[in-house]
């Protein structure tokens, strides 16, 4: 599959012609540098957008619409990648020889109609609308300890650095929701479609004539072209690593370690960092898996993840806080191994595993398409080329990698005590 | 070897059956590299009480501690690290019916296909690793014990049930697991890992010819017996055991599960068609063009708002689950709901056609389409064909009569609280 590339007058479209599915799928990305105070009205205005349009004002008119189109999945959510806030929105339908012909241009309409009609009057959202929205993101940020492996994450970014945007809550905050009204949502509306980089993608068996058509009439953006920032966070400094354990009334206690990835070179953040990552922790055979869970019985999932733009690697799991001092002192003894006891036979699995990851990528639509996405946002080579890479990393890139790998903060929600009541 | 055409749609599904009665289903995709293997048990956290020599009762959670187990060999082969040789991914999961053992990715099928039946049908307890594995497992439970989802469905089941062992959760308690031991594993093992219960499904980029062989000859499927199993009947009424229950819990936001329990016995109707129509009835009072649902969130009543259809053994259960601080107008306007249902013949067709594009999409996916024949065998022990021949023949007659034969009073209802809110009612 070749992605053809066409310059608009606000931003780039991205086509993927494959005949393998029975769907079309239709992503409009706007992203812009993320501010922590943006965060809670960027939510709400997706929110706003995909839930009341000036048509179809209430959530019933608009599910009855969205039937009448045999049912596209339509959504919109935001997403941060590295420095960026992502609005994503999303249309997925059955291919138009399946239901009516007609189906491809009404759904990108009824697309269109949320983005660029949404439910206003004199410059001001509508009330009604305006506080069922709200009450459900109030809800969100409120059960935010629900999930108390996200909430233990959470925990620990703030205290490795609260400026990073790594740290902001994607929930948003209650302070910043307060200060949201319709007049100044509908404003920041206004200011976003100006300002934010677009990028649209299309994926399936369709007509490029009648996909480039449709998107310049029906997705006309009126947005500045402007400088683009790195989607990259600096790579940062460790100074000595944090403890911190806080209590909440749970039966389990959640643990995350944030490592900080130390002056990758090209190489290793493209290629080293992940084979490095599938070894110490990115499966059922992974050195912390083998060592936590089997040998010791400490816990049923402990696993570790890159965070590719934020030069992070962040380590997860659920256990006792009786075996606290066990499992740490555990992990930084694996840590250690992996600059001097990583064996040959270990690297060979980890590619095999990592290579077998990408060719999974093929199958299945939306992850053709996300990773197309990643690939052009990361700045990312083709799975081809990556394929290859993988092959040239040594044992010696493993060890030299392992040194720029540093635990900087832990971070314990231990169970039982008495909940800390602030959110 | 039979086949059959999926839906009408273009995608062959070939089949067979060996003579111990282990059933084979493999669906070959044209157009990928990927394939999809599950191999499964019609065993889950329900089957603890059977007959062998005698009535064994065994320890809740044991299906699932099996499954843990079966990932232990006697020679000290790894199958995680194994299938990680060729780059394949392996996981397995316990329901209340069944367990599943799957395999995914793109490399070396009848090597890997046969080694997944090699692990499975050899199994290795000993009293070290059955005891090693209680810490894991412990863990777990406490892990679940922090979801409020899981909480709630849990204890509306309890509520629910007074004798099928679906009341209990799926991985038993820690207090049930720490009673298991290597001759209670045994024994399960022996009576429902044995090939008249169990099938495989494979597929994706695959050649159905040579699978075909690889089974055919597999040492571990050679026995010709078939093996009936003798599974405890329970006598459950069709009242609810408790009608409410509380649970106060470290929430913000107060949490709603309401169910309703109904009994399949005496309906005059096929159990795939039941499903069906549970469905309709669902979609139709809360789903996404409901006047309920739009009514509830345009008025605050509630958020995060989802209906839900189970089934356990000879009974279905409908559920509403819901985040609200309005929970008592909330409950009441459920309850309304399902008093004089009506549902018209163009809401009926709306639903259809919904439904039928869904179908049709859900080809495209090799898990998807892998995982509704499995949930076929176990549940009806044979695959539909044409679930959208099926759809179509849903007819406002049947659901009127349905309808009008159904019992929605045995209802029950868990409310998760916050635990500052406990002792103010």
């Amino acid at each position: 599959m070749k992605e053809k590339i066409l310059d608009l007058k606000y931003g780039k479209l991205h086509l993927l012609k494959t005949k393998k599915f029975r769907s079309i799928t239709l992503k409009v990305l706007l992203s812009d540098v993320i501010k922590k105070e943006d965060i809670t009205k960027r939510n709400f205005l997706t929110d706003y957008l995909v839930l009341t349009t000036k048509k179809y004002s209430t959530r019933q008119k608009l599910a009855l619409k969205i039937q009448d189109l045999y049912s596209p999945y339509i959504s919109g959510y935001n997403t941060r990648l590295g420095n960026y806030l992502i609005t994503k929105f999303s249309l997925s339908l059955l291919n138009p020889k399946y239901t009516d012909i007609k189906m491809l241009e009404e759904s990108i309409d009824l697309l269109s109609e949320m983005i660029f009609n949404p439910n206003q009057k004199n410059n001001k959202f509508e009330k009604k609308s305006f506080n069922i929205i709200k009450n459900g993101i109030l809800n969100e940020i409120k059960t935010i300890k629900e999930s108390p492996k996200n909430y233990s994450t959470i925990r620990m970014f703030e205290n490795m650095d609260a400026s990073k945007p790594y740290a902001f809550r994607g929930y948003g905050y209650i302070e910043d929701l307060e200060k949201i009204t319709e007049e100044n949502l509908y404003q920041y509306y206004k200011d976003f479609l100006k300002t934010c980089n677009v990028d649209i993608y299309v994926i399936g068996d369709f007509d490029d004539d009648e996909i480039i058509k449709l998107v310049k009439e029906k997705l006309n953006f009126k947005t500045i072209k402007k400088e683009k920032t790195s989607i990259y966070l600096n790579s940062d400094k460790v100074k000595k690593i944090k403890t911190i354990i806080e209590k909440e009334d749970f039966k389990q206690s959640k643990l995350s370690i944030g490592c900080k990835l130390l002056d990758l070179t090209e190489f290793e953040r493209k290629y080293v960092i992940n084979i490095y990552n599938m070894i110490l922790g990115g499966g059922f055979n992974s050195k912390l898996m083998q060592e936590i869970r089997e040998k010791n019985s400490l816990a049923y999932y402990i696993n570790s993840n890159i965070l590719k733009a934020d030069n992070i690697l962040l380590i997860q799991s659920g256990i006792s806080s009786n075996n606290f001092k066990k499992v740490i002192s555990s992990i930084k003894k694996i840590m250690k191994q992996m600059g001097s006891e990583v064996f040959e036979a270990e690297l060979n699995d980890a590619k095999t595993e990592y290579i077998s990851l990408l060719d999974e990528v093929y199958d299945n639509i939306d992850s053709i398409l996300e990773n197309y996405i990643a690939t052009n946002l990361l700045n990312l080579d083709s799975l081809e080329k990556r394929r290859e890479n993988i092959e040239k990393i040594s044992l010696d890139d493993i060890k030299n990698i392992s040194k720029k790998v540093k635990i900087d903060t832990i971070y314990l929600l231990e169970d039982g005590g008495e909940a800390n009541e602030e959110i | 070897m039979k086949k059959f055409n999926l839906n009408n749609l273009d995608q062959d599904v070939y089949y067979f059956t060996l003579a111990n009665g282990f059933k084979v289903y493999l669906v070959p995709f044209s157009n990928k590299k990927n394939f999809y293997a599950v191999l499964g048990t019609r065993y889950g956290s329900k089957d603890i009480d059977f007959s062998c020599n005698g009535d064994i009762h065994s320890p809740y959670g044991i299906a699932h501690f099996l499954e843990h187990k079966m990932f232990e060999q006697e020679d000290g082969i790894d199958p995680f690290k194994v299938f990680a040789k060729t780059g394949i991914s392996t996981n397995a999961s316990t329901t209340f019916d069944n367990t599943r053992y799957y395999i995914w990715g793109v490399n070396e099928l009848e090597k890997n296909l046969s080694f997944l039946l090699d692990f499975v049908f050899s199994p290795y307890f000993t009293d070290d690793n059955v005891l090693k594995e209680k810490g894991i497992i412990k863990e777990e439970i406490l892990m679940y014990e922090d979801d409020t989802s899981w909480a709630l469905d849990d204890t509306l089941r309890k509520n629910m049930f007074y004798e099928l062992p679906v009341k209990e959760k799926i991985a038993g308690t820690v207090e049930s697991i720490n009673k298991i031991t290597k001759e209670d594993l045994k024994l399960a093992y022996d009576t429902f890992y044995h090939p008249s219960n169990m099938f495989l499904v494979v597929g994706g980029g695959i050649n159905p010819r040579k699978i075909e062989t690889l089974i055919k000859n597999h040492e571990k499927l050679k026995t010709k017996e078939k093996k009936e199993i003798i599974r405890k009947t329970y006598l459950e009424p069709s009242e609810v055991k408790e009608e409410f229950t509380t649970l106060y819990k470290n929430v913000k936001v107060p949490k709603i599960e309401f169910g309703i329990k109904i009994k399949k016995d005496n309906l005059k109707i096929s159990d795939v068609k039941l499903s069906m129509y549970l469905g309709v009835i669902l979609t139709s009072l809360f789903g996404s063009t409901s006047n309920f649902r739009e009514n509830v969130i345009s008025n605050n009543i509630a958020t995060n708002f989802y209906e839900e259809k189970n089934r356990y053994d000879n009974f279905y259960t409908l559920t509403i689950t819901a985040e609200s601080d309005k929970a008592d107008i909330l409950i009441d306007k459920i309850k309304k709901s399902f008093v004089n249902i009506k549902i018209s013949k163009e809401e009926l067709e709306r639903i259809k056609k919904v439904w039928i594009a869904s179908e049709i999409r859900m080809i495209d996916n090799v898990e998807i389409t892998v995982d509704n024949i499995c949930s076929d065998l176990i549940w009806y022990n044979d695959v539909y064909e044409n679930r959208i021949e099926l759809i179509r023949e849903l007819n406002t007659k049947e659901l009127n009569n349905l309808i009008k034969e159904l019992d929605f009073s045995n209802q029950s209802l868990v409310m998760i609280l916050p635990k500052e809110e406990k002792g103010l009612f």
